[in-house]
């Protein structure tokens, strides 16, 4: 079943459409939600709350529009949420000796994966210096590869304010690779 | 190799490693279940919010509550102007007539003050007066003389005791002589 069938389905409160749709898009959302939290706790419970939001709000989605962007600007708005409550909370100092980030760039293993752990810590150490607004923008721009109108639509700002949140996180990036790598 | 060329493979190398979701049949099953739970039973919150602000979903009480709104703010400002304008020009009132009273202008009736002093009560201090230097000069003066002319008057009682023997005789002779004319 196509995508627009299965939501055409869950907006007829179908449990079995709705399951489909999860595990088709539950791993897209945890990436988005991890690389945004990086933490894989908080990533699960955003999840989470994201479809469960999709179920009782997918009667106001049009079918015909593009579903990952509703999907994307859910999982962001909820990572905001959590991300405000955190700053309440604590701040979270990254630790710079735990991580091997020379092994990031090395010539001699360029396939090498990397498991949660060690991508949570990288984008956790290279966007440490950014505000909420410059990390979202940076994540969906630079690592969802999304363009900016795609942006524009799921955060809800304007081209320029991206552009400019934009180049403000790639040049404080570039200044901690310069630094640490 | 340059801090671009950094850039890049760091970027690369983050965009190619995806996180993966570990347990995500769980993660499914969990949403279920919440599902489930929440349509059979709409939380007690929920409900009471359905209920008391359910009629916000309707777009034009929206727009309608919004403009009252906006309507009441504006006749709440421009009160608050009218209001400040008054109060200003009634201090500036007070003012000036305490400064009449303080002033003393002799050409105010007696119940024009009387009027005034009641309005301003409170903002004369009681016990207090207004004194130029020449004023206070020329009093001085009257006592310091005053003070002599005594100091001298007793000192003449003193010394010539004499003296007032004839003033206390000169003054009972006429006492005596007014008598016996009232007598006559």
């Amino acid at each position: 079943m196509d995508t627009v069938n299965l939501i055409r389905s869950c907006i007829n409160r179908d449990e079995a459409a709705f399951r489909t749709l999860i595990d088709r898009y539950s791993d897209f959302a945890f990436s988005v939600a991890f690389r945004i939290m990086n933490d894989e706790e908080e990533s699960n419970d955003i999840v989470q709350e994201s479809f469960i939001t999709v179920w009782h709000k997918i009667g106001s989605f049009n079918p015909e529009k593009k579903f990952t962007n509703w999907l994307y600007r859910i999982v962001v708005n909820k990572c905001y949420d959590a991300l405000r409550k955190r700053k309440r909370m604590q701040l979270i100092y990254p630790d710079t000796n735990s991580w091997n980030a020379q092994g990031l760039i090395s010539e001699s293993n360029p396939e090498r994966k990397l498991d949660n752990e060690e991508i949570g810590k990288i984008i956790r150490m290279l966007t440490f210096k950014l505000s909420t607004k410059q990390k979202i923008v940076f994540i969906l721009s630079e690592l969802e590869g999304l363009s900016h109108d795609d942006i524009a639509e799921i955060t809800g700002m304007a081209k320029t304010i991206i552009k400019s949140n934009l180049n403000h996180a790639r040049r404080k990036i570039g200044e901690m690779i310069k630094k640490y790598i | 190799m340059n801090n671009h060329d950094k850039y890049s493979k760091v970027i690369e190398a983050l965009k190619s490693n995806k996180p993966v979701l570990s347990g995500k049949e769980k993660l499914t099953d969990d949403i279920m279940r919440r599902i489930k739970v929440s349509e059979e039973k709409p939380v007690f919150q929920e409900k009471l919010g359905n209920y008391l602000f359910g009629w916000a979903d309707h777009g034009w009480i929206r727009g309608a509550m919004a403009a009252a709104a906006a309507l009441f703010i504006g006749i709440f400002i421009t009160q608050q102007i009218i209001i400040t304008n008054r109060i200003n020009n009634l201090e500036n009132q007070l003012i000036r007539t305490v400064n009449t009273i303080n002033g003393r202008k002799p050409d105010l009736g007696i119940m024009h003050k009387v009027f005034l002093n009641m309005v301003a009560r409170d903002q004369i201090k009681e016990d207090s007066i207004t004194i130029s230097t020449s004023d206070l000069e020329e009093l001085l003066n009257s006592y310091l003389e005053l003070q002599e002319n005594y100091e001298d008057l007793q000192k003449s009682f003193g010394l010539e005791p004499y003296i007032q023997d004839m003033i206390k005789r000169s003054m009972e002779d006429n006492t005596n002589d007014n008598k016996s004319k009232l007598n006559l």
